[in-house]
């Protein structure tokens, strides 16, 4: 579905993407996982072409506009309420979602009686919450969402991870940046580690398990073998 | 169709967000004092053509002031929030991010321009006692396109200077200098005997044109070719520049 070819990006003169090759496979969950500073959403900036960057990352059958989108910073406009917001998203999406229909999602992420609520208002987790109500616009195939899990409490964590699997059993294919290696464990198929802005290894997470046991010795593993 | 409305449709949604309608409040304020000092001044102007250039010679800076300033707090909320970033991510292009602003922009020129012409009537009607349609003949289709072309220049200047520095304090800060920057050069140019700079610089150039009557060519070309510069200014600096989050910056 996404194909990334021999991926380099420099900020000056410190290579942070170090030739990233990786296919994301059409209904497939595939989790980025690696620590801090390893790369994770640069790499998310190339593929949705927000940096400039050498290589090549090839998307099959779909444009921009037919992602559901979570960035790391939300980007909402803080004095706009709730509402707004996600009718700008929609309205960039050209999706026309009716007034029923941005309702109806506002209530589904958990923030129904709020959506007159200024951005500036809203606590991190609610703001999160909200940025996936506008990845859910549209009715996605692909969803990429850089961290999703920062700022969420456990409730919303839970949450997460539900919406998450069922949007994969509806043959969603989905992207997910984090470090949080016990939801990697919960909800991945394929599992790419990146340290230092190289891949170290691509793997589905039955063949992991079957391999070292845990996630936390494959991603011990790895890292220790690469410093 | 369409694909031109969509980015004014979402314009028109953030225009009325608070902090615009904050600053829109300041502008007015910052407009309208210094109107009482010019009401003094009407007591000794003979004729309505004259009093209609004095008018607009003392709104024009204040104007294109405004327009500069409004684009670039309004568009440094953009830019701060990473609300731009997003719009980009999630489709938009950056050619239809600058033309729902250059729309944006004509919109606002339009009503600035309606504004002035309002207190052009209002101060005609109550100092001179002219009537609607003495004060309408003053009014020609080239001080009006020449008024509004100034107008939307001096908001493409604003777009520039925060598409390129994207720092919104910056730019609140750098067009009042300007301003005075722009005012020396007048004053250097009668005091040389040498127009180049009244002439060619951004801020005279509209100026200018904002208080021709007629149609000239002159003044016309130099605007319009600035503001075509500076749109290409504000395509190339968005289209080549790295848009990474605030945790990368």
């Amino acid at each position: 579905m996404i194909t990334i070819e021999n991926v380099i990006k420099n900020y000056g003169k410190a290579q942070v993407l170090k030739d990233v090759s990786l296919q994301v496979k059409k209904g497939r969950i595939l989790c980025l996982l690696g620590p801090n500073g390893s790369g994770k959403s640069t790499l998310i900036n190339c593929i949705l072409s927000l940096v400039k960057y050498g290589g090549s990352v090839g998307y099959h059958n779909f444009t921009k506009k037919d992602i559901g989108l979570i960035l790391e910073d939300e980007g909402f406009c803080k004095d706009l309420n709730i509402y707004k917001n996600l009718k700008i998203d929609s309205m960039v999406k050209k999706s026309n979602v009716s007034p029923d229909e941005l309702t109806r999602l506002i209530a589904m992420v958990g923030l129904a009686g709020h959506e007159k609520k200024l951005i500036k208002k809203l606590s991190m987790g609610m703001r999160k919450r909200l940025s996936i109500a506008s990845a859910l616009l549209n009715d996605p195939d692909i969803l990429i969402w850089d961290e999703p899990y920062n700022s969420l409490d456990p409730e919303g964590i839970i949450f997460l991870r539900e919406l998450i699997i069922s949007l994969n059993k509806k043959g969603k294919t989905i992207i997910i940046s984090t470090h949080l290696l016990s939801e990697v464990e919960r909800i991945a198929d394929d599992i790419a580690l990146i340290y230092n802005g190289k891949i170290l290894s691509v793997m589905e997470k039955v063949e992991i398990m079957l391999q070292f046991d845990s996630l936390e010795n494959f991603y011990l593993h790895h890292i220790k073998n690469s410093k | 169709m369409s694909h031109i409305l969509t980015p004014l449709k979402v314009e028109r949604i953030k225009l009325f967000r608070r902090s615009n309608i904050l600053f829109l409040l300041i502008l007015a304020y910052l407009y309208l004092t210094p109107l009482s000092n010019f009401s003094l001044q009407t007591e000794t102007i003979p004729n309505v053509l004259e009093f209609y250039t004095k008018l607009q010679i003392f709104l024009s800076p204040i104007s294109l002031l405004a327009m500069a300033l409004f684009f670039v707090n309004s568009i440094g909320n953009d830019f701060v929030e990473g609300s731009y970033r997003k719009l980009i991510a999630i489709g938009l292009s950056k050619k239809e991010y600058i033309a729902g602003k250059l729309l944006l922009t004509l919109l606002f020129s339009t009503l600035i321009f309606a504004m002035n012409l309002v207190l052009y009537f209002i101060y005609g009607i109550t100092k001179l006692n002219a009537s609607l349609p003495i004060l309408l003949n003053n009014l020609t289709i080239a001080i009006v396109l020449n008024q509004i072309l100034s107008l939307f220049a001096a908001g493409v200047f604003g777009f520039l200077i925060i598409a390129v520095l994207r720092n919104r304090t910056v730019g609140l800060v750098f067009f009042p200098f300007w301003l005075s920057i722009e005012f020396g050069f007048r004053l250097f140019g009668k005091h040389a005997e040498n127009e180049v700079l009244t002439t060619f610089s951004p801020g005279n150039a509209l100026f200018n044109l904002y208080n021709t009557l007629n149609f000239e060519l002159i003044p016309l070309i130099i605007v319009i070719t600035t503001a075509i510069l500076f749109i290409t200014i504000i395509y190339q600096s968005l289209k080549h520049r790295d848009e990474k989050g605030q945790q990368l910056q």
